[in-house]
């Protein structure tokens, strides 16, 4: 096929009549997203939320009902950790990740936007071992501490604790890999074809 | 400004070709074409308030779509499955049983679009835009490139999609 010959063959192209709506069907569409969008928002909120208080009123409880000192201390941190994880998440993360551009902008500025907003979503899962794993072991560490068990049955549930923390942080890193790096390459090349002389 | 549901509804007839067009060049699997198509459509309806009418409103629509077509990618959920799926799919792919393939449609379409999806988002709106005979001021609205590195911009994708071709042509 020769150059001359692309928009020839472009215009050729048959429709996609599956995509053809009439006046009603697309405002049925456009209420359907919206109401669709809404909910998706929703029951993220309302998972995070709803896991954020099974932590605080599990542990909530157990600080208040234990004589031992590591548990209490344990569930306190376990309790403070869901608060901040539970904050992290929804003020952070939904604020800067909902808040999208408009996409009425010129390409280079939205694809630039758009980098910034996957650098922000691959950087909270590089550092999740801070903000999420290490609060939460540190609480079970503690719990583990207060644990009527002998000293070998305290290090194995240690050893579990750790072993699943890091299992988490494995997996967000390599979410990181195949997700927002392949991402953000394809995203940085859009910028630097229009961009380079 | 405000547009009513049936300017909106107008709206979208006018430009129903092309956006078609651009969620197919945009989309990865078949079944990606209704979503980003979709998507384009809600997007259009929530931004039209902000239309300030210094632009064509179809070249205003085109640069919202390109944007919400990028954006779809972000939101792919499966995207780690879409990888090595696809790697899969290229490595054994022998008989062209391509994610575009109507028995109706003429082979060099498909291979056109074959060659587009080749090319990076930049170079997709580029080509895309000469293919709909948008003109090059039109293209630097909707990129925010100067008219003259448009020219420069097309011929170099021209020549990359022709490597593209004669090497699918030449397997």
């Amino acid at each position: 096929m020769e150059l001359n010959e692309l928009k020839n063959v472009w215009k050729q192209q048959s429709s996609n009549h599956n995509l053809d709506y009439s006046q009603s069907e697309l405002m049925m569409l456009i209420n359907n997203q919206m109401i669709s969008l809404e909910k998706e928002i929703k029951s993220r909120d309302r998972i995070e939320f709803i896991a954020c208080l099974f932590l605080i009123v599990c542990f909530g409880i157990i600080l208040f009902t234990t004589n031992s000192v590591w548990k209490q201390v344990g569930s306190v941190t376990i309790v403070l950790s869901g608060i901040f994880i539970w904050y992290k998440l929804k003020y952070t993360q939904h604020r800067s990740f909902d808040k999208k551009p408009s996409p009425d902008r010129p390409m280079r500025e939205y694809l630039k936007l758009e980098a910034e907003s996957v650098e922000k979503q691959k950087k909270l899962l590089q550092n999740i071992a801070w903000w999420y794993i290490a609060p939460i072991c540190l609480g079970l560490f503690f719990f583990a501490l207060g644990l009527d068990s002998g000293f070998t049955k305290k290090l194995l549930y240690m050893i579990v604790v750790i072993v699943t923390g890091g299992l988490v942080w494995w997996m967000n890193q390599r979410a990181v890999k195949q997700k927002f790096d392949p991402l953000l390459k394809e995203i940085k090349e859009a910028i630097k074809f229009l961009e380079e002389d | 400004m405000d547009f009513t549901e049936k300017e909106f509804t107008e709206i979208i007839k006018d430009n129903e070709g092309r956006l078609k067009h651009l969620s197919r060049t945009y989309a990865d699997r078949i079944d990606e074409e209704d979503d980003i198509y979709q998507e384009i459509i809600v997007q259009i309806w929530r931004s039209l308030p902000s239309y300030n009418g210094k632009a064509h409103i179809d070249t205003w629509v085109y640069r919202l779509a390109i944007n919400t077509a990028i954006s779809f990618a972000r939101k792919k959920k499966t995207r780690r499955n879409y990888y090595s799926q696809l790697k899969k799919e290229k490595e054994s792919q022998k008989g062209r049983d391509h994610k575009y393939s109507d028995s109706n449609e003429d082979k060099r379409v498909i291979t056109l679009y074959d060659a587009i999806s080749e090319l990076n988002a930049s170079e997709k709106a580029i080509i895309t835009m000469y293919l709909e005979d948008f003109t090059y001021e039109e293209i630097a609205f909707v990129t925010d490139i100067t008219e003259n590195y448009v020219g420069v911009k097309l011929h170099r994708i021209k020549n990359k999609l022709s490597n593209i071709i004669k090497e699918e042509n030449g397997a």
